[in-house]
């Protein structure tokens, strides 16, 4: 599932340029407890950031959505900062063009 | 309304493929796997094309395969509960294909195959006497259809030394030969096991969107690191006597934990993306891909059990040249050296496997880490520092006891990477007179009591000060002017016992750099080194040091050598 906050980024109007996502460490901290698809990709990450570990992080995600080298793909950047560390994250949106993953309808099973 | 493809459950729309918790729905993603593999891969070994066959209801393999290890697993139906120790000999020739366990020992003191249990191995071994790794290696043979497995802790005697040098010089053939390697990637020790529950995020993520400004449509959303976090940062693949097992083995089921990966040189896929990876994901580290072709020569299709041997070609356009050769052993050195040993002194002979293989197969020389038809670029390796902020000296201790020369990459616990040299464009300075190399065992692949290379080249001078007195940045005295180290790219394997250096230039690669190696004296005897770093400088840059010069270069008078020729050039030895 996605949060609320990652499930704006798909309805609505299409984001143009860098687009504000969580603004605290525990409004992204909620959003990994709900188990939140997007979200808990970089949240394992974020500690790293400060060397006082998770607890007391101060840090705010934002994104960016593209079409990704005139392809028919998207690429969804996101950016944590927690001055003064930064750190990028790249996610594909690749269409599935409205097939599922083959192998099971050619498999035995 | 918005509707989130795989929203609250994992999909929006039609059933699921299969219930992503049930073992035997993944065990029949393995089968599919393998059994595409052997029927379509031709760049596959024992694929189809190389008189293979399986069983289309079972999957069961049919046909003999060409080499068994000296003793295998027998394993009974899952009922029976019980494993036998056979040895090869015993074996019905038209017996199934053996499949192989790579694991982590870890510290866990399991039973083991020893001169004392052989006996019940023999006789026959409850699973449940077994710890947890090998169960669930065990397991997921049977449930594969495969009858005989090889696992190295009951295979090889483990208080036979003896039994244990010759058994690892097979190493290569027994995982070159595999079926199918099982990789225990999650488990940490042999007590670990490797089975866990299927994590419910094992679908592809799809998201539907409804964006009012622009067209919309389902997408497949993946981290383009998804590879590297959910299979490479397995414990299993930090394991240096593991990392020749997955190259060797034609193709590898992985149990990386919440989901199988699987891989062979025809595909890289996991119970998320089962038909294969998507394009914009991230394996630039897999050795099986179609980024080092020569990998796939030489492990994959090609292979022919040392019938046929395999040349590497001079022309450019070739699969197989030159460069793609380079290109290989250089990411396989790269890999391995970012691998974790127990003991250091087994740097070469973990590696040895793969070096067999190329050697027989390639017909070509090894020498401790290096090819002797590409000595020269076998010298240029260096160990990047991890970042800019690191001291210029490693503060690492030598290895106790000797394991290499320092003329080669084994002889450091450090990641290295290497200088290119593109012969084609660029210019060798250095003739190799020759190399020696006396091994422990006898086999050239594997550890190595002593080494020395003679090397005729140019040979100057070069002096170290402390700018400052901090060594942080060095002004460096060479053809009798000063100038500062950072107009040079300079990487010490070691800290030098002193300042005073030796410097031997090795090419100048195509990009017009000149690439020497750093040198210190042994003085037992004189004109003999140890290799203590490399540095780097563009050739046509006339100041602070006019390289293009070289034979005229003014040396001090500490400069040491074997003997000089009429052209200036130095025959030196290092060790």
């Amino acid at each position: 599932m996605l949060c609320d906050v990652c499930l704006e980024i798909f309805r609505g109007s299409f984001p143009l340029g860098y687009t504000e996502h969580h603004g605290s460490a525990q409004s992204l901290q909620r959003s990994v407890l709900e188990k939140c698809e997007l979200c808990r990709i970089f949240w394992d990450e974020i500690p790293s950031m400060s060397a006082s570990g998770s607890e007391d992080i101060q840090v705010s995600t934002k994104y960016r959505l593209s079409t990704y080298r005139d392809t028919s793909a998207k690429l969804l950047e996101f950016r944590a900062t927690s001055p003064p560390y930064m750190r990028d994250w790249n996610i594909f949106c690749e269409p599935t063009d409205g097939t599922r993953l083959s192998l099971w309808s050619s498999s035995t099973c | 309304m918005l509707t989130l493809g795989t929203g609250d459950s994992k999909s929006s729309d039609n059933e699921k493929p299969y219930d992503y918790s049930d073992w035997n729905a993944s065990m029949m993603c393995a089968k599919t796997w393998l059994a595409g593999c052997i029927e379509n891969h031709s760049e596959c070994p024992a694929s189809r094309s190389n008189r293979h066959t399986v069983n289309e209801t079972s999957h069961s393999v049919v046909e003999p395969a060409p080499y068994r290890p000296t003793r295998l697993l027998e394993l009974g139906s899952p009922e029976a509960g019980k494993v036998r120790l056979r040895l090869s000999s015993e074996l019905d020739s038209i017996a199934s294909h053996y499949a192989t366990l790579s694991h982590c020992w870890g510290k866990s003191k399991t039973l083991r195959l020893t001169s004392k249990s052989f006996q019940r191995f023999r006789d026959g071994m409850a699973v449940t006497d077994l710890a947890k790794t090998f169960q669930n290696a065990i397991s997921t043979a049977q449930s594969l259809g495969m009858k005989l497995l090889w696992i190295d802790s009951f295979c090889i005697f483990q208080d036979s030394k003896e039994d244990w040098a010759q058994e690892a010089g097979l190493m290569s053939q027994v995982y070159r030969n595999s079926f199918l390697n099982i990789a225990a990637s999650i488990a940490v020790d042999s007590d670990a096991g490797f089975f866990r529950e299927r994590a419910s995020t094992v679908e592809p993520y799809v998201v539907q969107t409804k964006w009012t400004n622009h067209s919309n449509g389902t997408y497949h959303i993946y981290n383009e690191a998804y590879w590297f976090e959910n299979f490479e940062r397995m414990p299993l693949n930090s394991r240096a006597w593991v990392f020749q097992e997955t190259v060797l083995a034609p193709r590898i089921l992985h149990f990386c934990g919440n989901q199988m990966f699987w891989e062979c040189h025809g595909l890289k896929a996991c119970e998320t993306w089962p038909t294969g990876l998507p394009g914009r994901m991230e394996i630039q580290h897999s050795l099986k891909s179609t980024r080092y072709p020569a990998g796939i020569e030489i492990f994959g299709s090609k292979y022919t059990n040392g019938i046929e041997l395999l040349r590497i070609s001079t022309d450019e356009n070739a699969t197989l040249n030159m460069t793609s050769f380079r290109s290989l052993w250089r990411k396989i050195t790269a890999e391995y050296s970012q691998c974790n040993l127990t003991f250091g002194s087994d740097k070469l002979i973990a590696l040895s496997g793969i070096a067999k293989h190329m050697e027989q197969l390639l017909d070509i020389e090894y020498c401790a880490g290096l090819w002797g038809h590409d000595i020269v670029q076998g010298l240029a390796w260096y160990a990047p520092k991890k970042t800019e902020r690191d001291d210029i000296f490693q503060t690492e201790a030598d290895p106790i006891h000797y394991r290499a020369p320092s003329w080669s990459w084994a002889c450091t616990d450090r990641h290295i990477w290497w200088y290119g040299y593109f012969q084609a464009e660029g210019q060798c300075l250095v003739d190799v007179i020759r190399w020696e190399v006396q091994s422990a065992t006898g086999d050239r692949t594997g550890a190595v009591t002593c080494a020395t290379m003679q090397l005729s080249g140019y040979l100057t001078t070069m002096e170290l000060h402390p700018t400052f007195g901090i060594e942080k940045n060095f002004d460096i005295h060479c053809d009798g002017k000063w100038n500062s180290m950072s107009s040079h790219d300079f990487y010490f394997d070691r800290r030098p016992p002193s300042f005073q250096l030796h410097c031997m230039p090795l090419f100048i690669d195509c990009l017009g750099y000149l690439c020497a190696l750093l040198l210190v004296p042994t003085r037992d005897p004189r004109g003999q080194f140890r290799r203590v770093g490399i540095f780097r400088t563009l050739f046509r840059e006339k100041k602070p040091v006019d390289w293009n010069q070289l034979d005229s270069f003014k040396n001090e008078s500490w400069l040491e050598y074997e003997s000089v020729d009429d052209e200036g050039k130095y025959t030196i030895t290092i060790i």
